[in-house]
């Protein structure tokens, strides 16, 4: 049996001890990393059409790994399972949803404006690439939160923010740039929460459930800029109108 | 019959807690920060290293955005760092003027203040242009500056050149560290090897203008530059990794 070169330095270091860690030429590393890969993304993506009737499971992998040509004990190149395929399906979302935003139109951007409609759209056009798998979503979701896949779902999800939050014009570079994403991606998470009980005529209550989020998130943004001297005769009348609402002397029925 | 390859099944789907390595030995890690940096050895200087793979946990963070595979897995940190230190040499010299200002050193720390705020907005653009993360520390960096540079300028004028001696031989060590790792890479970003070899010697021109001003004079001079030259390499080392 010939032994090619590499095992064969592997083979002589270790026979001689060699305490530092082997180096492996760059060629035949990279080659053979690029063609799991592709191995691994031709299984995910045929696993996908089998998840609505086997959800995200190690049985859909294995059926994808079929359909593909693989043998079905294939899904054993994801030890995560469920997870992998879920975070896969991330992946493959957060790039279409990058390719459709850098073909809208860019508007002009004042400073401190929040492009609401811009963001309204890039959130909806996520959400709704969930819908062909709306069903199984929610298991999909509680998959996401188990240990060993908490830290590909947070990689993802930041990824998207920070998209969406650079092709609606976001060039802040100070403490704004964690602001911003993170506020984002709570946005992002109780949308896709209520989308999943959402019933109502293509959507539009997720819709008009964002537009609210999004508002929320303005107002928050001018209340946090607004100078305190100009505006103490406003916080007085509200702190008194609460005060009154909690006594129950008001006079709003 | 076909040779043996050796494909190294451990570097395929390492996780938290253990790092990648090429032999069969798994090695432990300081499960830290998701930055998506691998912790294997530092030399990636030699030819013959293998390919750097970025961890994969983050892996698909950095695909989303950027082409990792060309661009310089050090230009986020590089970034980061030096914006946050020129932010800190910004606030250190405002809280020297607040102080000094009316003084006979007043133009000389304004002139010095106004480079350094040049060389601040020089990295923000770089940071818009290479969609670098900035670091977390700002509102931090922003108040420490601040007060270190108020507090040596109530010891005096000398402790106030004292203090911008020890910051500036920190800083411009720290850029020839930066440009010796930015020249090992043979497809390196021209302009930023430019920038930073030009605010080199803006730094070093405000050490030696330091010096020059009776930064020897300080009392405690010694200790004095020893501790703030710490905590500039402690604050360093944070805002490369946050």
């Amino acid at each position: 049996m010939a032994i090619n070169d590499v095992t064969h330095k592997v083979l002589r270091s270790y026979c001689q001890g060699v305490r530092k860690e082997v180096v492996v030429p760059a060629t035949f590393d990279q080659e053979d990393h690029q063609y799991e890969e592709d191995v691994k993304k031709r299984i995910l993506s045929k696993a996908l059409e089998f998840v609505t009737k086997s959800g995200w499971s190690v049985d859909s992998l294995a059926q994808g790994a079929e359909a593909a040509g693989y043998p079905g004990v294939s899904h054993g190149l994801f030890p995560n399972g469920g997870g992998d395929l879920v975070h896969y399906f991330n992946v493959t979302c957060n790039e279409k949803l990058v390719e459709e935003m850098k073909s809208w139109p860019k508007e002009e951007l004042k400073e401190s404006k929040v492009p609401a409609q811009q963001i309204e759209n890039a959130i909806m056009t996520r959400l709704l690439m969930i819908e062909p798998y709306k069903s199984t979503w929610a298991k999909a979701m509680a998959i996401q939160t188990l240990p060993n896949n908490v830290p590909n779902c947070l990689a993802t999800l930041l990824s998207l923010v920070d998209d969406i939050c650079y092709h609606t014009g976001d060039r802040s570079v100070d403490f704004n740039w964690y602001i911003r994403r993170v506020g984002l991606a709570g946005i992002y998470k109780a949308s896709e929460l209520f989308y999943l009980t959402d019933n109502s005529q293509s959507s539009s209550a997720t819709r008009s459930f964002v537009k609210s989020r999004i508002r929320d998130a303005e107002l928050i943004q001018i209340a946090l800029n607004m100078n305190p001297v100009s505006v103490a005769p406003q916080t007085l009348t509200a702190a008194f109108v609460t005060a009154k609402n909690m006594l129950g002397i008001n006079s709003l029925k | 019959m076909e040779p043996l390859t050796f494909i190294d099944y451990t570097k395929k789907k390492p996780n938290a807690f253990f790092g990648q390595s090429s032999s069969k030995t798994v090695v432990l890690r300081f499960p830290l920060c998701l930055s998506g940096r691998s912790f294997i050895t530092e030399d990636r200087g030699s030819e013959e290293s293998r390919m750097y793979r970025p961890q994969q946990i983050l892996h698909h963070v950095r695909r989303a955005h950027s082409a990792p595979l060309k661009k310089n897995p050090h230009l986020d940190a590089i970034i980061r760092v030096d914006h946050a230190g020129e932010l800190g040499a910004d606030r250190i010299y405002a809280g020297q003027m607040a102080v000094l200002g009316h003084t006979a050193e007043g133009p000389l720390i304004k002139h010095m203040w106004e480079q350094e705020i040049k060389h601040r907005q020089k990295f923000e653009e770089l940071i818009s242009k290479h969609r670098v993360r900035p670091t977390v520390m700002t509102p931090i960096w922003n108040i420490a500056g601040f007060a270190l540079g108020a507090g040596t300028a109530l010891l005096g004028k000398e402790a106030a050149m004292a203090c911008t001696v020890a910051v500036e031989t920190v800083i411009v060590d720290h850029y020839n560290d930066q440009l010796r790792t930015l020249m090992e890479d043979p497809n390196v970003d021209k302009d930023i090897l430019q920038t930073i070899t030009q605010f080199r010697d803006e730094e070093q021109q405000h050490h030696d203008t330091g010096i020059d001003h009776g930064a020897e004079q300080a009392p405690f001079y010694k200790a004095l530059t020893e501790v703030i030259k710490a905590g500039c390499k402690a604050a360093i080392a944070i805002s490369k990794k946050i």
